[in-house]
């Protein structure tokens, strides 16, 4: 067992306990609360922080590398734009420093995207930060399917001469692989209740199929005006979706929250330019998050950093956010958005053991460090 | 005229001033004290808030291309040595205006050419906002850019023509800075004038030479290279810096570090803030930039780069100095920027906290030459003419 006394704990679940104690046993959270005592380790917390793990819900980090030595991009297969059935675990190399960098600043859990390079991008995972099979490390393998609109797909394909060129054709290379898998579908239930025979196997109608059934969401790249067009997609076959990078929000708060979609915004941090990047207002979360709607943020690492997750935070706490609620933004609401929130993202009775101790308070003092960082109840990195 | 009251006052040179005045006339800062008085002057409150001298990216391409990327005015690729060259010649006031840096609080930046030529050309110090572009420019040459990183190899050695390899890329360096050394016979063109006429500039010490060099093999490739000439050297990239810290040191170079965080740059090079930021201690200038391999990188990650530094113990007054003073002198425009004292330019920015310090904490007056060309929440940039 162990026992982490005094800390001041951020639980993510609507508390906030002064000089409070977590007791660890098994991987998993048995007791949150004040004056705990137990058998075993014991860290003593006075003056620090406790938080969830933090998560960061896009990111490419073991699929995209840019060190010196290694510039890789297994997360990208554009050589067909509709791709549904490649999964981005297979692009993972856990060898990829990202993996340290995030687990040493907090960052406990990952949602590992496909990039953004084919329209239908493939499916995405989320995995703890920490150890050395990527298989042992998944929590949730598919946790969405990845699409794109906009300029990346149009920029791969069309500079090909091939489809898509505009944002014209994108909605319909989307729509027509929705419908036909809806079609494979049904065609496969009816055989199965018919008990005749099932249609050829179409590995990737296969892929879409959870997406048709609300067991996975679509993770809509899209920012500006193309998420009025992820909004249309999502409503026409009734969809669980996100929002990825939504840059311009503040633009579509209406459409957004009557949609009852899921946002993750970000990186910030690009110069700002035409077309997609007109407009990048971290400023649209503070609104996203009054209206009721789940929001993350994402550092789309290594693309930028991962430890600017938390300047992320940061720059919403400067816009006015509470504190409290970009923490959130880092912890339980993009375990929602991945769908893990059973297990991660809140400390909380019986969830997984993934707790940092910082000294300072992330997200308000800058220079907030991480002192400890555990994951499934043990330490895998201290200061 | 304008009043500034109250306000912390961080001077740029690593002292603060509790409780001062600013008042500002003529564009300038024309006194600081306590309790001063002006019945004309425009009062800004600054109690409980932090002024602090404009800050200057010493190395930045903004205003050089232009909004849509389509249009890099700041890299020459047809020669990859082009000392002759003008910035000036690339910079658009429209372009730099569309970042609005000094909503940040950046007022001024070393205007320069990118990273793939290994003489690009002659940099010109701009103030980030003004009419056009002759009116925000402050002094040139300030420096001469070149780039040794990966860059220069990807755009000459594809097409097949040198610099292929690092090899290339410092025989080319070498052959430049002994330009001079090779005697002319007779009348020489334009161009051949203009170079020997930059390069001794840069050999009297008129001018810096600010070279891009990342990681350790490169700085001591620069390093080598450049040591038979007593010239003022800006390291610039410079993520490895901490690996050669004896002879930056020894040498008294200037480093400027790269952006932290596009393509994870500062984790993957390891760099180790901290050390290089104690090379402030040793007399050298070490400033950072917002540049990154590719290009200058948005505003929001100005103050981010800032951060890195206090977050691994640096002192709060000793970043101040990286993002104020010491680009000023790094760029020879310290008599007139850089600082808050009296007889300079009023380039200052106001926060409602210390940005370094605390994430709460927010841009709300930026000037420029004694005009307020920023107010938080005033939806528009605001306009104060002199009165």
């Amino acid at each position: 067992m162990l026992l982490i006394k005094n800390a001041k704990i951020y639980t993510m679940a609507n508390e906030i306990i002064e000089e409070g104690d977590i007791l660890i046993d098994k991987g998993k959270i048995v007791a949150v609360g004040r004056s705990l005592e137990a058998e075993g380790e014991i860290i003593d917390a006075r003056g620090l922080v406790a938080l969830p793990g933090l998560i960061d819900c896009h990111s490419h980090i073991g699929g995209m590398n840019f060190s010196n030595n290694r510039i890789i991009d297994d997360a990208n297969e554009m050589t067909n734009n509709i791709t549904p059935d490649v999964q981005a675990i297979y692009g993972t190399d856990i060898d990829s420093e990202d993996f340290m960098y995030a687990y040493r600043n907090g960052i406990t859990s990952l949602g590992i995207t496909p990039g953004s390079g084919n329209v239908v991008c493939g499916l995405a995972f989320a995995a703890k930060s920490y150890g050395d099979n990527i298989f042992d490390m998944t929590i949730k393998n598919p946790v969405a399917l990845k699409v794109a609109l906009g300029g990346n797909p149009k920029g791969v394909y069309g500079r090909r001469n091939q489809e898509p060129s505009t944002r014209m054709s994108i909605p319909g290379i989307i729509k027509d692989l929705l419908r036909r898998a809806k079609e494979y579908m049904e065609k496969k239930e009816e055989a199965i209740e018919k008990g005749t025979d099932l249609p050829e196997y179409d590995k990737k109608l296969e892929a879409v199929i959870p997406v048709l059934k609300r067991e996975i969401p679509l993770k809509i790249h899209c920012t500006q005006f193309d998420m009025l067009t992820a909004i249309e997609i999502a409503k026409e076959f009734h969809l669980d979706f996100t929002l990825e990078h939504a840059w311009g929000a503040g633009d579509y708060m209406e459409e957004i929250v009557e949609s009852g979609c899921g946002v993750v915004f970000g990186p910030l941090g690009s110069r700002k330019s035409f077309g997609e990047a007109r407009l990048i207002d971290i400023e649209s979360v503070v609104e996203l998050d009054k209206r009721g709607v789940v929001t993350a943020l994402t550092t789309d690492a290594p693309l930028l950093s991962i430890d600017t997750l938390i300047h992320h935070a940061g720059e919403a706490v400067r816009e006015g956010l509470e504190v409290e609620r970009a923490l959130r933004m880092i912890t339980i609401n993009p375990a929602k958005i991945l769908g893990i929130e059973d297990r991660v993202g809140s400390i909380e009775k019986g969830k997984d053991a993934d707790i940092v101790l910082f000294q300072g308070l992330p997200a308000y003092n800058t220079n907030a460090r991480v002192v400890k960082t555990i994951i499934n109840g043990k330490i895998v990195y201290s200061l | 005229m304008l009043l500034i009251k109250n306000g912390t006052v961080h001077v740029g040179n690593g002292k603060v001033l509790e409780n001062h005045d600013i008042l500002i006339k003529n564009g300038k800062i024309s006194r600081i004290g306590k309790g001063l008085d002006c019945q004309e002057a425009k009062i800004i409150d600054a109690q409980y808030k932090h002024v602090f001298p404009g800050f200057i990216d010493p190395v930045s391409s903004y205003g050089c291309t232009d909004i849509t990327f389509s249009l890099k005015d700041h890299d020459e690729i047809s020669n990859p040595v082009t000392p002759e060259l003008k910035i000036k010649y690339a910079f658009n006031h429209g372009e730099i205006l569309v970042e609005e840096l000094y909503k940040v609080g950046i007022t001024s930046i070393g205007a320069a050419p990118g990273n793939k030529n290994i003489i690009g050309g002659q940099m010109a110090a701009y103030r980030t906002w003004g009419l056009n572009s002759g009116k925000m420019l402050m002094k040139e040459p300030v420096g001469l850019k070149g780039s040794v990183i990966r860059n220069v190899k990807e755009t000459y050695g594809k097409r097949n023509i040198s610099p292929m390899t690092r090899m290339g890329i410092f025989n080319e360096l070498e052959k430049f800075l002994s330009f001079n050394e090779k005697e002319s016979q007779g009348e020489v063109d334009w161009k051949t004038a203009e170079i020997r006429g930059i390069l001794t500039k840069l050999l009297e010490k008129e001018i810096p030479l600010f070279i891009t060099a990342n990681t350790s093999t490169e700085i001591n490739a620069l390093l080598d290279v450049t040591k038979e000439y007593d010239i003022n050297l800006v390291i610039v990239g410079a993520y490895q810096a901490h690996r050669c810290l004896e002879s930056i040191k020894e040498r008294n170079i200037s480093v400027v570090i790269g952006e932290q965080t596009d393509y994870t740059a500062k984790n993957y090079n390891d760099t180790d803030l901290y050390r290089i930021a104690q090379l402030q201690k040793e007399g050298n200038l070490v400033s950072f930039t917002l540049t990154s391999n590719y290009g200058p990188e948005g505003k929001i990650k100005y103050l981010w780069n800032a951060i890195e530094f206090y977050k691994v113990g640096v002192d709060s007054e000793e970043i101040v100095k990286m993002m104020t003073s010491n680009p000023a002198k790094m760029l020879g425009i310290d008599d007139i920027l850089g600082t808050i004292e009296e007889g300079k330019l009023a380039d200052l920015v106001i926060y409602s906290n210390n940005p370094i310090e605390y994430y709460k904490s927010k841009p709300l007056y930026t000037i420029v030459g004694g005009e307020i060309v920023y107010q938080e929440g005033s939806g528009e940039n605001a306009t104060n003419k002199e009165c």
